[in-house]
């Protein structure tokens, strides 16, 4: 459905996109994961026509954007990372002026108006300002701004940036529904567990380049990450740590003041040797905690930083 | 391009401040400047009266006692035959300064028509002066009755001088109060030089009977009454007078139309900051008809204000909006002289991606136009480049071609002010447009 072809960008001297290719499907929820300043906003920029490539093409059902842009926009919900709202106009004028754009008008407007409010939770304050609005509302009817047209693709861009838990729940939980109803999604975020919820492909950016790309497994396994077991234990010694280093499905052990740090092999969901090795070489065990590998994880194996370093 | 046009006039409206400073200030202003330069102007309308306050400082019985007491004085003392010279009472009665002021000259009927007179203490007169409900006090002084006697009926001339004292805001109907006096006192002069002159070359040639005889004659022969007195109400050209009203109106609306123009750089410049501009190009709307929505925006407002300006004028001021074809004719071309001006601002605005642009514009831009288009004072009172220049700025061609329709001229009469117009027009919108074209998209949506 959409191709990314090694594309370029570049702002004076500085890379902001480099050379870069994934592909949409249709149906997919893709994700664009990496910290602020990775060239995803480039990225969608590019993809939704508001500025052009230095190289390469974007392909939309096989036609080049760059040269036929109105494909692509009639197709395409584009929900900026900044509210793009008119804040002295009510929600749903808003949401009226977003849909003629669109070419939409009379009932169908309205019965459209009406669906997507319900969907991002303002209908009950449709006739209020949206400078009046919380921070939450103002998002949701940002993205509700994109979705009159039922649009093939929606861009969202960072849509959860300095909101709430709850509104951001509700925005995440609203994407997963649109997606249900037959919406190509592209999502950018550096929160990764709002990625890891959503997507179905990831693709992990950095320095304007794609350092890689595959389902949340393929991810995890592309860096060989395996599940940890912290536990926390008095009277720690020697003897205790190399026995459980001797079990079977333990890689590494080791241990700093009270704290043990295990690395599993293979996915077995046994922990009882360890345990009890603890107790034997009498340990006092405190807590334990199993932290399975994440997207994090993937990105400071690849990176040597955090994600939100 | 009309949805954009409309949500561009919603958020005009939808904003408080910029809709006062829009509609509402230029009838604030309009009606301050009015009253307080109506003394500048001249009233409109064939019901137009100056009233004047006169003041009597002289004592009519004892200043005639006195003259007659110098006439006996100098008849014994020259021992000449007084009844026979002066033809006794008859003709002292006759002669009274008194009367021929304020029955034959005030009383005069072509001046009654447009001046009323009332006499007065001189305390009471400055009161009314202050208060504007006179627009001149004139003090006859004292020994005016004496004066006049000697200055008539002997060969000595004493110095008589009226004063005329004019309130500062109403400098036409002073000047006319004093151009009055000054009539007046021509009159008697001539009066007094004609009777000198027969005293000096007819005298030693006649009898005192017959001298008398026709120095009565002199005196007797009205010029004060009627002749010399004729007062044209008429303008020169025989077109209608523009009050302070009329002419405020249509300067103050010659300059805030121009305000409007900066709006349209402030609009999209705030789009471009909200994102909701970057929004409408991915929605596929090119920059020609966002530029389009905002020009159209800008075209309606002046519409809207001048509309208000007019109406308000019409029912407040009961200004005479004549020629109504003429003036909606203007006011289409000013509308679209805003527009364009308006969309060059817009461009350069968003083209150099500053609100600078804009603001410098309304702040002082518009004030210097004001200033050389006569919006605060008229042209005709400025230096004359200024003047010169004034007439080919926008607002000053605006100015000019309503004050034109207001005074009664038709449309070829203001052929050269509709000229400036569309010049005007016409270079705003090139220049937009080649802006336009020499640069890329990216250019004007880049932050």
């Amino acid at each position: 459905m959409l191709e990314i072809k090694n594309i370029k960008k570049y702002f004076n001297e500085t890379k902001a996109v480099d050379n870069i290719s994934f592909k949409v499907e249709r149906g997919d929820i893709l994700g664009l994961l990496g910290p602020n300043g990775a060239g995803k906003s480039t990225t969608i920029s590019i993809i939704s026509t508001l500025i052009k490539a230095d190289e390469g093409n974007v392909l939309y059902k096989g036609v080049d954007i760059e040269k036929e842009p109105k494909k692509i926009q009639k197709q395409l919900g584009f929900v900026p990372q900044e509210i793009a709202l008119y804040p002295s106009l009510s929600g749903y004028d808003n949401l009226k002026f977003w849909g003629k754009i669109y070419g939409l008008k009379g009932n169908k407007l309205k019965e459209k108006i009406e669906e997507v409010s319900q969907i991002i939770g303002i209908n009950k304050r449709l006739k209020d300002k949206v400078e009046e609005y919380s921070g939450g509302m103002k998002r949701r009817l940002n993205i509700g701004s994109a979705l009159l047209h039922n649009p093939e693709i929606i861009i969202l861009d960072e849509p959860t940036v300095g909101i709430d838990p709850q509104s951001r729940n509700h925005i995440l939980d609203s994407v997963k529904e649109i997606n249900k109803k037959g919406s190509t999604i592209i999502y950018t975020s550096h929160y990764m567990e709002e990625v890891e919820y959503l997507c179905d492909k990831i693709c992990i950016m950095d320095e304007g380049r794609i350092i890689s790309q595959g389902t949340k497994e393929e991810l995890i396994q592309s860096v060989s990450a395996e599940e940890k077991i912290i536990l926390q234990v008095e009277n720690i010694n020697k003897k205790m740590i190399e026995e459980i280093k001797k079990i079977s499905y333990v890689d590494k052990a080791a241990y700093v003041k009270k704290e043990i740090t295990v690395e599993k092999k293979g996915n077995k969901a046994d922990y009882s040797e360890i345990l009890e090795a603890v107790s034997k070489n009498q340990g006092h065990l405190m807590s334990m905690d199993i932290k399975k590998p994440d997207l994090e994880f993937v990105f400071l194996s690849l990176t040597g930083r955090a994600l939100r370093d | 391009m009309i949805n954009i046009f409309l949500k561009d006039l919603k958020l005009f409206f939808s904003d408080k401040k910029t809709l006062a400073s829009i509609i509402v200030m230029p009838i604030i202003v309009t009606t301050i400047l009015s009253f307080a330069l109506s003394g500048s102007f001249g009233e409109a309308g064939s019901d137009w009266i100056l009233n004047i306050g006169v003041v009597k400082e002289y004592d009519k019985n004892s200043e005639e006692d006195k003259f007659i007491d110098f006439m006996l004085d100098f008849a014994e003392r020259y021992d000449v035959d007084i009844e026979k010279f002066a033809d006794g009472e008859k003709q002292f009665e006759e002669f009274n300064p008194e009367k021929i002021f304020f029955q034959d000259y005030l009383g005069n009927e072509e001046i009654k028509k447009f001046l009323s007179y009332e006499v007065m203490s001189k305390k009471e007169g400055l009161k009314k002066l202050g208060n504007k409900e006179i627009s001149s006090l004139v003090i006859l002084p004292k020994n005016y009755m004496y004066d006049m006697y000697i200055n008539t009926f002997t060969n000595f001339r004493n110095k008589l001088e009226i004063r005329v004292i004019s309130h500062p805001d109403m400098n036409y109907s002073g000047s006319i109060t004093r151009e009055l006096m000054k009539n007046f006192n021509n009159i008697m002069s001539s009066i007094i030089i004609s009777k000198n002159v027969y005293f000096e070359s007819v005298s030693p040639y006649l009898n005192s009977e017959e001298i008398g005889e026709n120095i009565s004659k002199i005196l007797s022969s009205n010029e004060y009454k009627n002749d010399g007195i004729n007062i044209e109400e008429r303008r020169v050209d025989s077109k209608n007078y523009i009050s302070s009203f009329a002419y405020y109106t249509v300067a103050m609306l010659a300059m805030f139309v121009l305000f409007i123009s900066s709006y349209g750089g402030k609009f999209i410049l705030d789009e471009k900051r909200n994102n909701t501009f970057q929004r409408q190009i991915v929605s596929g709307k090119n920059l020609s008809r966002i530029l389009t929505g905002k020009f159209l925006m800008m075209f309606t407002m002046v519409l809207i204000q001048s509309l208000v300006m007019i109406s308000f004028s019409r029912l407040v001021f009961k200004i005479n909006w004549i020629n109504l074809p003429q003036i909606i004719f203007i006011t289409l071309l000013s509308s679209l002289m805003v527009a364009s001006l308006g969309l060059m601002i817009t461009v350069v605005t968003l083209k150099t991606n500053n609100y600078k642009v804009s603001d410098a514009f309304s702040s002082g831009v518009v004030q210097i136009l004001a200033l050389f288009g006569g919006s605060y004072i008229p042209l005709e009172t400025m230096p004359k480049f200024i003047g010169a220049v004034g007439r080919y700025t926008p607002n000053g061609a605006l100015l000019k071609a309503y004050i034109k329709t207001l005074e009664g001229y038709g449309f070829s009469n203001i052929t050269e002010h509709i000229l400036v117009l569309i010049v005007n027009i016409l270079v705003f919108s090139i220049i937009s447009i080649l802006i336009i074209r020499r640069k890329s998209h990216a250019e004007f949506i880049k932050s």
